[in-house]
């Protein structure tokens, strides 16, 4: 099923365009909106939330929903996150997760399970306005978190967290991951969770310049391997006899880049990751070039 | 030793109980406060000269009818009515200086009074002959609500537990409407304007009375509660209310607070009226709170009629349609503006004006006449009629009815036209 789907869509705030006909249809999975400032992310994730109304173009959700009219069905099963979202400062982050718990029928003690991953329970009694940016965000966050079953939005959902915050939230997303009929994150930073995506797309100037899902990914692409060995120099040994020279490894793991999928890889545990990082930065200099 | 938290409600319930001892501070404080009156000289006649009068008076008030005449000898014929049980006390005496001391009515119970007062001159048929009355009450200490403080105060405390006991108890299930309603009230803070409507409107219901009410051709000494309207408290409550729908449509849109509740699964509308109904709860129920508390306290006796509950059902009436006419002003500038500051300026200034020149106004633009929604009171002129005569075969009823209707259809439009601006807003 197509979770979120965008046909010949397009934005305009007055003279400005910030979606030109993009055509988008994302299934099931864990989605990547990259793009620089002003691509058009933002944009394209509100108007699947039905925040804004599309100026041209049709737009649906789970194949049927049509965001901007029946915004209020979709927020039953969709969890959001948006970088300008705002909570009173004179109440506390508690209360206004207790707030978002009652509305979204959600038991307490999951709230708490998920505030004590993020390290929240600390400080959340205390009114919002003594906190620091990236605390009040871990709030937002984890209220996007707990707002929907089927479908989470995050946009820039690592901007403002700290590096420890960054991995329980990936350990957290990664989780989620099949409990979800669809993930989506737009962000423009590589923290790591780019290794465990079903689908990448880079948005540009408004318009979509590369989507690509995981499996099309491999064939054209080079694929990163990351192997756990307990001996990391026998395998060193076949990758140089291969001819594959850029090889790094840190601890019991060794990280090589090959297009081809060597056929004795299978007797080691190896994970293949695409260096979505890399893809990027030629997409996007491709693109401007 | 760890405080446990009371609830939203609970606390809520607590902070009316200074309310109580505003209604003690006032029942002592205003004891030997005299309320005046003085009416005429009429039509220089001298047939028979007619004063009626009407009085909200509490036991122990004393009433003194000071007649002034321009001929002698002249007759005094007094008659005090209580109207709630029919029993009549009447004082005639004749008089031969031009002013004379007549007896002191010391009230024998707290209930509505009717006095007629007869001043004739015997054997003058002809000529000129004027009479002047002068009525004031001296207030006396309302023993009454003083013995009723303690109960008061008792009932919040009981009332307090019950409501703590009951949310700690029972887990009340919530649906998107009542959680918009928390919203609104608790973490935006609508509970403080309530409070301040409250607290407002108990300072002038005791305090701003002047105790006169002069309509036309029916004079009522309001004492010690004015039926009606306070006339000037209409620009707080404006203030009040400007503010209250400006946070709630304008800054909670301006700050990016309405972000939260645009991702709760709830329709636009649904979220329009939420907020709007939040409005009206908060400003309108302080009102019906305090008058139903201030009649329950000073004149138990009164609020048990049937008689009462028609005038208070229709003085309540009469609350919703000023807050209706102030809600046509403040509504507009707070839903169409996103700025705060413009919004407020715009919210205040129109109506304030308009109500503060409204003298100004030609006869012909009756309904923009702002003042009559509080100037005349009409439900002072209710409890008359009520009394006495058909309603509704009162032209000036029927004047004041229009007056009404008119306002709540203005309203009806208005709010319909800033929904279809409110939901293309909410999603540009």
């Amino acid at each position: 099923m197509i979770v979120l789907e965008a046909i010949n869509l397009w934005k305009l705030f007055r003279t400005t365009i910030a979606l030109k006909d993009v055509n988008l249809k994302l299934d099931k999975g864990l989605h990547l909106l990259l793009g620089p400032n002003g691509s058009g992310k933002t944009t394209l994730l509100k108007i699947w939330c039905g925040l804004l109304k599309p100026t041209r173009g049709k737009v649906f959700v789970k194949e049927k929903y049509i965001p901007w009219k029946q915004r209020h069905i979709i927020m039953k099963f969709m969890g959001v996150l948006f970088e300008d979202n705002n909570i009173p400062w004179w109440i506390s982050g508690r209360d206004y997760l207790e707030f978002i718990a009652r509305e979204k029928n959600i038991k307490w003690s999951e709230v708490v399970e998920l505030a004590h991953c993020l390290n929240i329970t600390s400080y959340w009694s205390k009114s919002i306005r003594s906190y620091s940016s990236g605390m009040k965000k871990k709030i937002i966050l984890l209220s996007a978190l707990i707002g929907g079953n089927e479908i989470l939005i995050l946009d820039e959902p690592y901007t403002l967290l700290d590096e420890a915050a960054v991995k329980e939230l990936n350990k957290i997303i990664i989780e989620k991951k099949t409990e979800y009929e669809a993930i989506l994150i737009s962000s423009h930073v590589f923290t790591g969770i780019e290794e465990y995506i079903d689908s990448l797309t880079v948005l540009l100037n408004g318009k979509i310049v590369f989507h690509g899902e995981l499996p099309e990914l491999r064939k054209t692409e080079e694929i990163l391997y990351e192997c756990k060995v307990e001996n990391p120099l026998n395998l060193i040994d076949k990758l140089y006899r291969e001819g594959i020279e850029e090889i790094e490894i840190r601890g019991n793991k060794v990280y090589f880049k090959s297009k081809q999928k060597p056929e004795w890889i299978k007797q080691y545990e190896c994970k293949e990751l695409i260096d979505v990082k890399k893809l990027y930065e030629e997409i996007i200099s491709y693109e401007r070039s | 030793m760890k405080i446990p938290r009371l609830s939203f409600l609970t606390l809520l319930i607590l902070l009316l109980l200074p309310l109580a001892m505003l209604f003690y501070y006032a029942a002592v404080n205003d004891a030997g406060k005299v309320h005046g009156l003085t009416i005429g000289p009429g039509l220089p006649s001298c047939d028979v000269h007619e004063f009626e009068l009407y009085m909200l008076a509490s036991k122990g008030d004393k009433v003194s009818l000071d007649v002034s005449v321009s001929d002698t000898p002249w007759t005094y014929n007094v008659t005090y009515m209580d109207l709630l049980t029919g029993e009549k006390y009447s004082y005639i005496q004749t008089y031969y200086s031009v002013r004379a001391p007549t007896p002191v009515f010391i009230v024998p119970r707290t209930s509505l009074y009717y006095i007629k007062l007869y001043v004739s001159f015997p054997g003058k048929h002809n000529g000129t002959c004027t009479a002047q009355l002068t009525a004031s009450i001296e207030q006396t200490i309302r023993y009454e609500v003083i013995n009723r403080t303690p109960y008061y105060l008792l009932i919040l405390i009981l009332l307090a537990f019950i409501t703590e006991y009951i949310i700690r108890r029972k887990h009340v299930k919530s649906s998107a409407k009542l959680t918009l309603f928390i919203w609104e009230f608790k973490y935006m803070g609508l509970w403080i304007f309530s409070l301040v409507t409250l607290y407002t409107y108990a300072l002038f219901y005791l305090d701003y009375p002047s105790s006169i009410n002069s309509i036309s051709y029916i004079w009522v000494i309001s004492h010690p509660i004015y039926f009606g309207k306070k006339p000037d408290y209409i620009l707080i409550y404006l203030l009040i209310l400007a503010s209250m729908v400006t946070m709630t449509y304008t800054y909670s849109w301006e700050a990016k607070f309405d972000r939260i509740t645009d991702l709760l699964p709830i329709t636009r509308v649904k979220k329009f009226f939420v907020k709007l109904s939040s409005i009206i709860m908060a400003s309108y129920f302080p009102l019906v709170f305090v008058s139903l508390m201030i009649y329950l306290m000073w004149v138990p006796d009164l609020v048990f009629t049937s008689m009462f509950i028609k005038v208070y059902l229709l003085e309540l009436l009469h609350y919703l349609v000023i807050l209706f006419c102030i809600l046509s002003f403040t509504l507009p500038p707070a839903i169409i503006i996103s700025r705060v500051n413009v919004s407020l300026v715009l919210s205040t200034i129109p109506f304030m004006l308009l109500y503060l020149n409204s003298h100004r106004i030609p006869r012909e633009w009756y309904i923009f006449d702002l003042r009559l929604l509080t100037k005349n009171s009409q439900v002072d002129l209710l409890l008359i009629t009520l009394f006495q005569r058909d309603l509704l075969k009162e032209w000036y009823m029927i004047q004041q009815l229009g007056y009404l209707i008119f306002y709540l259809i203005v309203f009806v439009i208005i709010v319909l036209v800033l929904l279809m601006i409110y939901r293309i807003k909410e999603s540009p």
